[in-house]
């Protein structure tokens, strides 16, 4: 990170090689759609080129901070897209990514298949999972949360806060 | 569990910066807790530990192939953005050299035109110990909630420097004449006046001698209890003369390092 501070592209080049595949999959996550997830990790990567002088080791890994690059840029995107149908995790949803072409179906099932429910998450309660991943992965604050799932907005408070406390506990005892 | 987060309270910071973390606190809420993160390094490094752990615990998925064309994009905005015409088109550079021009033609202008310091004599009469001040890292935070329930002043003691910073949120407006005076309550003793707080900026207070002679005055400063009463212009004659008490708590404490943006 020193190095790519200092606009050493080859070094950016090596920590893209190293990380473009998970950060892509979480862009693909949020936006569920191939090219606004390129053009999202190429934006992030941009971001990243311009603002490594404020990354600092001493209270994020690089990984960390890349992932939170990335996500935020995908919620941008997202919301300045709002492509509503494209992000409501149907298989309706899947199946029109999947009609993009054949790497890109051998993809969307590949995704499919590979959302197994994190083992962590699994220990959660439905209502505290369902509410902790509309926050994290289609940026919904609150009342947006209780919109969508047509909840009184303390149960969704409530929640998120039961969830996180609890996926915290799982992580503790497993890292 | 209470519906709103007491930012002045180490558990509800933590899960409020959980929360911030996650994206889940609405526009109100991500405000006050923003105005927490700027200064305290302590919260900072919570969101970031709490990114992680949402990292680890919601990322359900696995990685995927980018294609190929993907990095000579980026390669290309970086190519266009490192030659000569980065700096022709550079916003930032533009922008940093006319804001370096204004502020050069106000300094020329107070220098040639204003009467030396006398727009800041009576902010320095009502607050003798108080100066501007360069950003440096809160080893222990206060922060003071206006009616509206949003930061009204954030209050950070640094020990090394022996020094308290308070930064000015929106405090509410107060009646003519009438001003907040901060206090530091340690040991039991006459409360301690940290200074008029200010109506806008940034503003210093040393502790006193008062205080530093204590022994282990830095315990005893953490251990101390802030109070802020509302006054006439001039402030109250001692500690216990102190008008009305609008609010009292604990410090909360933050760790002290360099900062940067997550």
């Amino acid at each position: 990170m020193a190095q790519i501070a200092h606009h050493h592209e080859p070094s950016l080049k090596h920590l893209y090689q190293l990380t473009n595949a998970n950060l892509f999959a979480l862009a693909l996550r949020i936006l569920k759609q191939r090219d606004l997830a390129e053009d999202c990790l190429q934006l992030a990567f941009v971001k990243v080129w311009h603002n490594s002088k404020q990354f600092d080791a001493a209270k994020a890994k690089p990984i960390t901070w890349l992932n939170a690059i990335v996500r935020n840029q995908a919620l941008d995107l997202l919301r300045k897209n709002k492509h509503q149908k494209m992000h409501d995790s149907s298989d309706e949803t899947l199946g029109q990514l999947a009609d993009h072409g054949a790497s890109q179906e051998q993809q969307v099932s590949q995704l499919q298949e590979q959302r197994a429910i994190h083992r962590c998450l699994a220990t959660l309660k439905e209502n505290q999972r369902q509410c902790l991943q509309l926050a994290y992965f289609e940026g919904l604050a609150h009342p947006q949360v209780a919109a969508q799932l047509n909840l009184p907005l303390g149960s969704v408070k409530t929640w998120i806060r039961r969830g996180l406390l609890g996926l915290r506990e799982c992580l503790t005892h497993i890292i | 569990m209470s519906d709103t987060y007491n930012l002045s309270q180490l558990e509800d910071i933590d899960l409020a910066a959980g929360e911030y973390a996650l994206g889940s606190l609405d526009a109100e809420q991500k405000a006050q807790f923003e105005a927490l993160l700027a200064v305290s390094h302590d919260t900072q490094v919570k969101v970031a530990a709490w990114q992680e752990q949402l990292q680890q615990g919601l990322h359900d998925f696995k990685p995927m192939p980018t294609p190929k064309e993907l990095w000579p994009r980026i390669a290309e905005q970086l190519g266009h953005q490192s030659t000569w015409h980065h700096w022709i088109n550079n916003l930032k550079l533009w922008q940093g050299l006319s804001a370096s021009a204004l502020a050069l033609s106000l300094v020329l202008t107070v220098t040639i035109i204003a009467p030396p310091w006398n727009s800041s004599t009576s902010l320095r009469e009502s607050t003798s110990n108080l100066v501007s001040v360069p950003n440096t890292s809160p080893d222990l935070n206060y922060v003071m909630y206006n009616t509206n329930n949003d930061p009204a002043w954030i209050v950070n003691a640094s020990m090394t420097q022996q020094q308290v910073s308070i930064d000015t949120i929106a405090p509410d407006s107060m009646e003519e004449g009438k001003v907040c005076e901060l206090w530091l309550i340690v040991d039991l003793g006459e409360p301690i006046s940290l200074g008029v707080l200010p109506k806008q900026g940034r503003m210093q207070v040393a502790f006193n001698s008062r205080i530093t002679s204590l022994p282990n005055w830095q315990q005893l400063v953490q251990q101390g209890k802030l109070v802020i009463s509302v006054e006439g212009s001039e402030g109250a004659s001692s500690g216990y003369n102190m008008g009305p008490v609008i609010a009292e708590g604990p410090w909360v404490s933050a760790m002290t390092g360099p900062t940067i943006g997550i």
